[in-house]
């Protein structure tokens, strides 16, 4: 052993601090942390790309708001010049005007007499009755559920169709990314073909063939599930109720799961001949770590938003699913609500709809910028 | 870092996983459950608003009449039975009315006369789902809310226009508002004003008013101004006026709305001009115009600006050059000479305002004080009795299927749940939405409703029936599970895995299962036939070319197509549920409403088939005989069927007047139906083309054989099915070869329907063949069934049949009383009567079919499939109660059980029911 060897030994056999010079020690390193947070986080909101992205986004609600509002009179408006079925009030033609009345569509006259109220007349007093504060800003379903406020009867039908979704995402993201990848890890071979035939099968397939399909073989020929869903009244988050939607649940999966995968290999197939992965396998990764540390996450980027889109489309059910498994959610609520009539209801279904689908543009639109920073939004360069 | 991810994504699936299981299911202990589905969700269920059958659906378990109509002991009729009522109601005699009574009910009305008054004496046992008694004062506010002008229930006119009529009911109704009401019957007729004249007036073609009874003797709710204007215009004179009136409003209706809404809505997709509205078109879809429009113009839907126009010629086409616009002034003036034409003799005038007449105006139905629920004709006599004051009599057999429906409502929850809406009148959520804005009273009450999924009605154990003794085995379903299947298939898989007790047919489900011993029919009071034009002259000016369709002028070629048709045969091939039928009243139409005797059992009903058919079993059978009634019932006899078709073409081949069958002619013959896509219509379409086709070939054939027709020679025959919604109309003026005609009416009044055969002014006449000389038609009837016909009183046109069986005291049977019991006083003499009515009716039925211009193929029905766990009380259908209802269906299965025999048959009975046989 050498002298620089035991002055090593020596400096390291120094006794260490004691707890009051380490707590002196963690006071002088803790301000100094934070300093850096609070460096990095005033920089990240006064930086040139931050406030161009934020420009971006408060341009898009603007954009939002006005596009929401265009929709939204262009839909009254046609709503309403939708001609009434005369031929429901001949029985008695004065009940017939008043419900006329009460829906906002006719006007009583001071001589008694009925007519027809100016859609402009309508669009006015709709807005007033919005913010009244009349605990009905959106008028009454008079059809659907007598006299209930469409924001009512949509709460009443989201569960159903929320909890379809939810078990619907969670079994085809993770299956269709898996596949994806590792039809992408396999490709040009037989597992690669095979899978791509099944994959082109079920997109070409329309969902209710399928759903059918799965419904004659669970429910009627194997009769391992039930054929429809459960009424609420087994309660939405019982294990009866699940078992009774895992029909519509497959329904609705399948086609994400072909879709996933077959985007997940297309992307994954590019990420995998780009340069950069042979850099990251010369520089001595292994193949599996350098699919999923360089590879996957690369490819995910346009995937991404795609999966964030789904997440938002939650809200949203399909009708002929919800037909099919007689899924009492807002598929069948949205149908029902414009073969009846029922102007209020179908208005706020719609609005509530187009409200989702520019949110969820939106966010889609800028979660690009968060996955991938290299895509600055709204960056005029 | 995936790792991570992962493991947050099992997390996730197992926590909703486990959330999943934390809520219980609600379990059932019910032994005895019926399952169930509709096809459409009721939107309400409230007594005083229902509209659909849908929405009467949850009430027919959950509330019950004062009296109700079942099954009787022996199972092959009916009895009324009181439920909600403790007894039969009391007529109260004139004499014993106080005079308070007098002056509250009757002062305005006049004369008082028995069966005006009536007191309904209340279960004393009743009580709602919450054992709170219902009493006296339930009804009397219940029937205040049903009539509250506030609410403006739908329901409120079955105790203003009806039978049952409550004193001043309709003027609380409406009381307070002016309502479009007809101005016939509300004017004065020497100044031609109404009360408080609005000076609004509204021309409705497609409304009763009052008027027409001035130009129709016959005329009820279902006779219109249309119905004047298109039937006697050219009569008297005035047919172009009476076209203008009729295109204006059609042109309006055509261009205010698109009628998506409508029943008739693809007529209107076809319609191309205004003259192309028919009036089934108009009656559905009728509005009030004000006729001030014709003036102003009006504004459709879309906004846009549009005048009145009409046509300025009779038979010409909708172009430019022939149409006007229509103006207030002509409209008046076209009126004014329609009614002053129309209305000589009957009551109308010449007069300046007589155009007002037809049409309808603002009106106070009543303008006096104030009227408050003591003004209406209900009244608690104490808390279990009411009385109920009526402004015209009754017998005590209507009264009490006035009140096999009930307005009772819990008024409490009823206020409770009621809104005003921004025009200041009411509504209420009650009985909507969700079983916790109801309450019942019947053998079940509601507990679970979730709209568009499931309504699960269960025991109401505090239900009066269960405890009196008078119940015994009835009701024994525990519990009613109906789900909502909009989707038919999955309806149908559902029954067959045995999870649905009842399913309906389709046509295509018929052929599988119609002949399965579960099925059974509900009958309709509906004859389905083919109506053929034997009107010589519009045939020939039908016939084109080559093709030849006076042939159908012919009886015996007519007969023949008649008898070729195994109405049997086509009951089960093109429909679904129907039955073979030769006859214009079916099973369900009754003799006698008192014992529920069907005509068609009776003596005089039997005979029918046998005087049309004669002997078709052979010598062997006679015509009142059982077995020969089976032969002649569905008049089918293919050799005879030859034999007259042969004959009529030989003896049309003979004739020589112009237009007449010749060797070398295709008979075409076009077939109008309402829907040439539907299932059912295309197989009845292909069932006669086949048939016909197949017995003329052979009756061609048999004229070779007489030489009758060369060899050389040929006869084709071609039918051609050609859409028509509106074919009635096309038929009564003629232009027609032959349609499907369904015609039927209450089951309880026969001799009313034959109104459409014998009555030429009847609206709705569909029988051309007649040509509108039903007047002087003759037709000889042993009434008095002496075996003579005696040309004094029995040789009458058709027309005085009907009227005399219908009007006046020869044929009368309630000047005897009403529901005589042998041993009763006059039974006799009612019996006497009876008869004679009875072969007046029958002779009539039998004299429309001999002309088989009418040719009945199915009395009409809808089939259902009913599960093995349960059972009808009856195996026939009896008119009123079907087959018992759930009152009298007794269950062969308990739950467990029923589950264990599916799974025995591993769910898939479908073999099972198709193979059952009874």
């Amino acid at each position: 052993m050498n002298e620089n060897e035991n002055k090593t030994k020596k400096s390291l056999k120094q006794p260490l601090p004691d707890s009051s010079e380490q707590e002196a020690i963690k006071k002088e390193t803790k301000p100094s942390a934070w300093k850096k947070f609070w460096k990095a986080f005033v920089g990240f909101w006064t930086s040139k790309s931050t406030k161009e992205m934020l420009s971006y986004i408060g341009k898009r609600l603007i954009l939002l708001v006005f596009t929401f509002i265009v929709i939204f009179l262009i839909c009254f408006v046609l709503v309403r010049l939708l001609p009434v079925a005369v031929d429901s009030g001949m029985k008695d033609p004065e009940i017939f005007y008043r419900q006329m009345v009460a829906q906002g569509r006719y006007v009583q006259n001071s001589d008694g007499s009925y007519s027809p109220m100016p859609v402009l007349q309508q669009l006015w007093n709709f807005i007033l009755n919005l913010f009244s504060g009349n605990g009905k800003p959106w008028g009454f379903s008079y059809h659907i559920q007598w006299l209930s406020s469409p924001s009512d009867i949509l709460g009443s039908h989201l569960t159903p169709t929320v909890l379809i979704n939810i078990y619907s995402m969670l079994i085809s993201i993770p299956v269709g990314l898996g596949l994806g990848i590792f039809m992408a890890l396999k490709k040009n071979k037989w597992q690669d073909h095979t899978l791509s035939i099944v994959i082109m099968l079920v997109i070409s397939v329309p969902s209710f063939v399928y759903a059918f399909l799965l419904q004659y073989l669970f429910a009627y020929v194997w009769q391992v599930l039930p054929s429809t869903a459960e009424s609420a009244s087994v309660g939405y988050f019982s294990f009866k109720y699940f078992r009774s939607i895992i029909l519509p649940i497959l329904s609705m999966t399948f086609g994400s799961i072909a879709g996933y995968a077959r985007y997940t290999r297309a992307e994954l197939t590019e990420v995998l001949t780009s340069d950069f992965m042979l850099l990251a396998r010369t520089k001595g990764l292994t193949r599996a770590q350098a699919t999923v540390r360089h590879a996957f996450r690369n490819s995910l980027v346009p995937i991404f938003p795609m999966i964030l889109g789904e997440v938002i489309s939650v809200l949203s059910g399909s009708m002929i699913i919800e037909n099919i498994f007689q899924v009492n959610g807002v598929g069948g609520l949205y149908l029902q609500s414009i073969l009846t009539r029922d102007y209020d209801v179908f208005q706020f279904v719609s609005m509530f709809y187009i409200l989702i689908s520019l949110v969820g543009t939106l966010v889609v639109d800028v979660s690009y910028g968060i996955v991938d920073p290299r895509i600055r939004m709204g960056s005029k360069k | 870092m995936i790792r991570k991810s992962w493991k947050f994504g099992i997390a996730s699936i197992a926590s909703i996983l486990s959330l999943a299981g934390c809520s219980g299911s609600t379990g059932s202990s019910a032994t005895y459950t019926y399952n169930t589905y509709l096809a459409t969700s009721p939107n309400n269920w409230n007594v005083h608003n229902w509209q659909t059958s849908d929405e009467s659906y949850i009430t027919s378990f959950t509330e019950i009449g004062l009296y109700d109509v079942i099954l009787n002991a022996n199972k092959n009729g009916y009895e009324f039975v009181p439920e909600m009522a403790a007894d039969m109601p009391k007529a109260i005699d004139p004499a014993d009315i106080t005079d308070a009574e007098m002056d509250t009910y009757y002062s305005s009305i006049g004369n008082l006369t028995d069966n005006m008054v009536w007191d309904i004496p209340l279960n004393q046992a009743a009580v709602w789902e919450d054992g709170t008694k219902i009493t006296a004062d339930d009804y009397i506010k219940s029937m205040e809310l049903q009539l509250d002008p506030d609410y403006a229930n739908y329901r409120a006119d079955s105790y203003y226009d009806g039978n049952m009529i409550l004193v001043n009911a309709e003027n609380f109704y409406k009381q307070g508002r002016q309502t479009i009401e007809p101005y016939y019957g509300n004017f004065d007729s020497n100044t031609g004003n109404v009360p408080n004249d609005s000076g609004f007036y509204f021309l409705n073609l497609g409304k009763y008013t009052p008027y027409v009874n001035t130009v129709f003797n016959n005329a009820d709710e279902t006779t219109n101004f249309y119905s004047i204007l298109n039937q006697v215009g050219s009569t008297y004179g005035v047919q172009l006026e009476c076209e203008r009136i009729i295109v204006g409003y059609s042109y309006y209706l055509w261009k205010i709305s698109d009628h998506k809404g409508s029943s008739v809505a693809s007529s209107w997709e076809s319609v191309k001009d205004p003259t192309q509205v028919s009036s089934t078109m108009i009656s559905n879809d009728a509005v009030d115009i004000d006729i001030e429009d014709f003036d102003t113009g009006f504004t459709d839907f879309q906004g846009f600006q549009d005048t009145i126009k009409t046509i300025k010629a009779l038979n010409i086409g909708w172009e430019d050059n022939n149409i006007e616009e229509y103006s207030l002034d002509a409209l008046k003036n076209d009126l004014r000479k329609v009614v002053s034409a129309v209305g000589r003799n009957k009551g109308a005038t010449s007069k300046n305002w007589a155009w007002k007449l037809p049409l309808f105006t603002y009106l106070y139905t009543y303008e006096g004080e104030p009227l408050t629920m003591d003004d209406v004709g209900i009244k608690k006599i104490n808390d279990y009795t009411i009385r109920l004051y009526l402004t015209k009599a009754i017998t005590e057999l209507n009264l009490k299927f006035a009140l096999t429906g009930n307005w009772l409502v819990k008024t409490d929850l009823y206020e409770r749940l009621s809104t005003t809406l921004a025009t200041g009148s009411k509504a209420t959520t009650y009985a909507s939405n969700s079983a916790s804005n109801y309450m019942s009273y019947g053998p079940y009450r509601l507990s679970y409703f979730e709209a568009g999924k499931q309504i699960i009605i269960v025991r109401n154990e505090n239900w009066y029936g269960y405890k009196d003794g008078k119940h015994e085995g009835q009701f024994q379903m525990d519990e009613i599970d109906t789900h909502i299947y909009t989707d038919h298939t999955t309806a149908l898989q559902e029954f067959m895995a045995g999870r649905l007790d009842d399913i309906d047919l389709t046509v295509s489900d018929f052929r599988n299962y119609g002949t399965s011993g579960r099925c059974t029919t509900t009958y309709e009071s509906y004859t389905q036939k083919i109506s053929f034009n034997s009107d010589y002259e519009k045939l020939k000016s039908r016939q084109q070319g080559n093709d030849n369709k006076t042939i159908l002028s012919n009886k015996d070629f007519r007969k023949g197509l008649s008898l070729a048709i195994d109405r049997n045969q086509f009951a089960s091939q093109a429909t679904s549920g129907s039955k073979g039928f030769t006859g214009l009243l079916n099973d369900l139409y009754l003799a006698n409403n008192s014992t529920g005797e069907s005509y068609r059992s009776t003596v005089q009903g039997k005979s029918v088939y046998g005087k049309v058919y004669g002997h078709l079993g052979g010598e062997k059978i006679d015509e009142v005989d059982g077995d020969a009634l089976e032969e002649n019932k569905v008049g089918y006899n293919n050799a005879l069927a030859i034999q007259y078709i042969a004959q009529g073409l030989e003896s049309e081949l003979k004739s020589s007047v112009a237009g007449h069958l010749t060797a070398g002619n295709t008979i075409n013959i076009e077939f109008r139906v309402y829907d040439d896509s539907a299932e059912n219509t295309v197989a009845a379409y292909n069932f006669i083309t086949k048939t016909w086709s197949d017995a003329i070939t052979s009756a061609i054939g048999l004229l070779k054989d007489r030489n009758d027709l060369n060899d050389s020679e040929t006869l084709g025959f071609k039918i051609s099915m050609v859409k028509d919604q509106d074919y009635y109309t096309t038929a009564q003026n003629g232009g027609y070869d032959m349609i499907f005609s369904i015609w039927g009416g209450a089951a309880v009044n026969p001799y009313g329907l034959m109104e459409v055969y014998c009555d030429n002014t009847h609206t709705s006449c569909c029988e051309y063949g007649f040509k509108g000389h039903q007047a002087e038609t003759y037709l000889d009837i042993d009434a008095n069934g002496d075996g003579n016909i005696d040309v004094t009183n029995e040789h009458r046109s058709f027309h005085d049949w009907y009227t005399a069986m219908n009007s006046g005291d020869e044929f009368s049977e309630a000047i005897y009383g009403d529901g005589l019991q042998p041993g009763d006083d006059n039974y006799e003499a009612w019996y006497e009567v009876h008869n004679k009515k009875l072969n007046v009716l029958a002779g009539l039925e039998a004299g429309i079919l001999s002309r088989f211009e009418a040719v009945p193929l199915v009395a009409r029905g809808t089939s259902s499939l009913l599960g093995f766990k349960v059972e009808n009380a009856t195996d026939t259908y009896v008119s009123l109660v079907g087959y018992g209802g759930i009152r009298f269906m007794t269950f062969n299965y308990t739950n467990e059980q029923w589950s264990s025999f599916c799974a025995e048959n591993n769910n898939s009975l479908s073999n099972l029911y198709r193979s059952y046989q009874r």
